[in-house]
């Protein structure tokens, strides 16, 4: 008897068996053996798709290459990313948000005007620039907020916007710095509350029934609100990558980035299920 | 950006290492994949999810940096039948390697189509479109790698079989 060739059994995985392969496998043992090992493999190699591996370079040697590349900033510019301490105090000022301090600054603040003290003006600068871009982004936020919430077309008045955030930004936060015991502390709790703040936010951007067809006046009136929404995305992420340009370790504004690109995947999938079946998004 | 990587980098990483068969050559072809990520970041659209979009970036870059070292390399290696013909002193059994390290056994135009088809789920239209040969060749090759990846587990693989045939044997579709 004459045995199949390797590559037709291979070939079987995927494709259909005549008559005359399927008497063969009746009659063959080792044919059959094959099949089923072939198959082993091929189920196999789909579960190897999944499989995560270590990075095959470090983030110090991709960022030395970006560098090159000039797509981060130069390693002095970035210095100033540690100061994360001095960043939330501007983002505050920024953001014209009413203090209410009744008592002397904390440590952390002394120290991080210290630091800030420290450094040269160009630092400085971008310090508060990134601030600026970082209150930029949660007033962008919020806007976005009230007009995807059914506000009035193209509402970004400053003023209320400002209100909201001065509303928005916890107005302690010497007392909440005081809680962590350390950097470490601090940034573990950080993460977990991201993970609770970015699966709510995706999870609204892909179930509020504020901006539903019904609830708005129909798929058009939602497709608007879905676009609007996406452009406030997109100013939000453009802002984001400045800033991430200038300090690409900062662990806050990574997240306002990886939250932001995610909520705008969802809402691009959203509108896709608003508009009309002759339409539907190439590009946007 | 650093987030972004180390989110995405055990993926996007391992795309290109089941790809590149020398380790330091995949190290420096995944470095160029990720230059290329955040270099085309600002034109990513939200069309598809960004881990498959930079899977394809992943893909096109690593296939373009393998034909790129054969030119430099002036090893000719094209996508023939020849390629994927068993050399006897590399018939070596050896137990118990997983399909990773049998991948490197494999001649290149064999593992590249393995990888795409088997692995990576592009059809073979796709895959010809890349490789820039026929989708009957890249069938071809698709079967031969298996058969060849069937011999070079077949000390693990005999012992999942046998069990697997006393279970019951599932044949192929008609």
């Amino acid at each position: 008897m004459q045995h199949l060739s390797p590559e037709r059994i291979a070939s079987l995985v995927d494709e259909p068996a005549t008559t005359a392969d399927m008497t063969h496998f009746q009659l063959c043992s080792r044919c059959r053996a094959d099949f089923v090992a072939v198959r082993r493999i091929v189920a196999s190699a789909a579960e190897e798709r999944e499989q995560p591996i270590v990075p095959l370079n470090s983030w110090q040697q991709l960022s030395g290459a970006l560098r090159a590349e000039g797509l981060m900033a130069p390693v002095a510019s970035v210095a100033h990313s540690v100061v994360t301490a001095s960043h939330v105090r501007t983002i505050d000022s920024a953001a014209s948000v009413r203090r209410d301090t009744a008592g002397a600054p904390g440590r952390e603040q002394v120290r991080a005007h210290q630091i800030t003290r420290r450094s040269s003006i160009a630092p400085w600068m971008r310090v508060v620039g990134m601030a600026a871009a970082a209150a930029l982004l949660v007033t962008i936020g919020v806007a976005g907020g009230r007009a995807s919430a059914g506000g009035a077309p193209g509402g970004l008045e400053l003023s209320p916007v400002i209100t909201s955030v001065q509303r928005a930004v916890p107005t302690a936060p010497i007392t909440a710095v005081a809680q962590f015991r350390s950097s470490e502390d601090a940034r573990a709790t950080l993460n977990s509350a991201e993970e609770v703040y970015s699966g709510a936010l995706l999870w609204l951007a892909a179930h509020d029934s504020a901006l539903a067809p019904r609830q708005v006046g129909g798929s058009a009136a939602a497709a608007t609100n879905y676009r609007q929404r996406l452009e406030v995305l997109d100013a939000a992420m453009a802002t984001a990558r400045r800033a991430l340009y200038e300090a690409p370790d900062d662990p806050v504004m990574n997240r306002y980035y990886l939250a932001t690109l995610g909520a705008r995947e969802v809402t691009l999938r959203r509108l896709t299920t608003v508009l009309p079946a002759s339409q539907q998004v190439l590009e946007y | 950006m650093r987030a972004l990587w180390a989110e995405h980098a055990p993926r996007v990483d391992a795309v290109v290492r089941r790809l590149v068969h020398d380790p330091d050559e995949a190290a420096d072809v995944a470095q160029d994949v990720w230059i290329q990520i955040f270099r085309a970041l600002p034109t990513f659209r939200g069309d598809s999810q960004f881990s498959t979009w930079a899977h394809r970036i992943a893909v096109n870059r690593t296939l373009n940096a393998m034909r790129r070292a054969r030119r430099l390399t002036g090893v000719h290696e094209e996508l023939t039948e020849a390629t994927a013909m068993v050399e006897d002193d590399m018939e070596q059994p050896f137990v118990r390697e997983s399909i990773t390290q049998a991948l490197d056994r494999l001649p290149r135009g064999a593992r590249t189509v393995f990888v795409l088809h088997d692995v990576e789920g592009y059809t073979h239209e796709e895959i010809a479109s890349q490789l820039g040969i026929t989708s009957g060749g890249s069938k071809s090759q698709l079967f031969k790698a298996r058969a060849r990846l069937r011999r070079l587990l077949a000390p693990l693989m005999d012992h999942l079989t046998t069990s697997t045939l006393e279970d019951g044997y599932a044949a192929p579709l008609a």
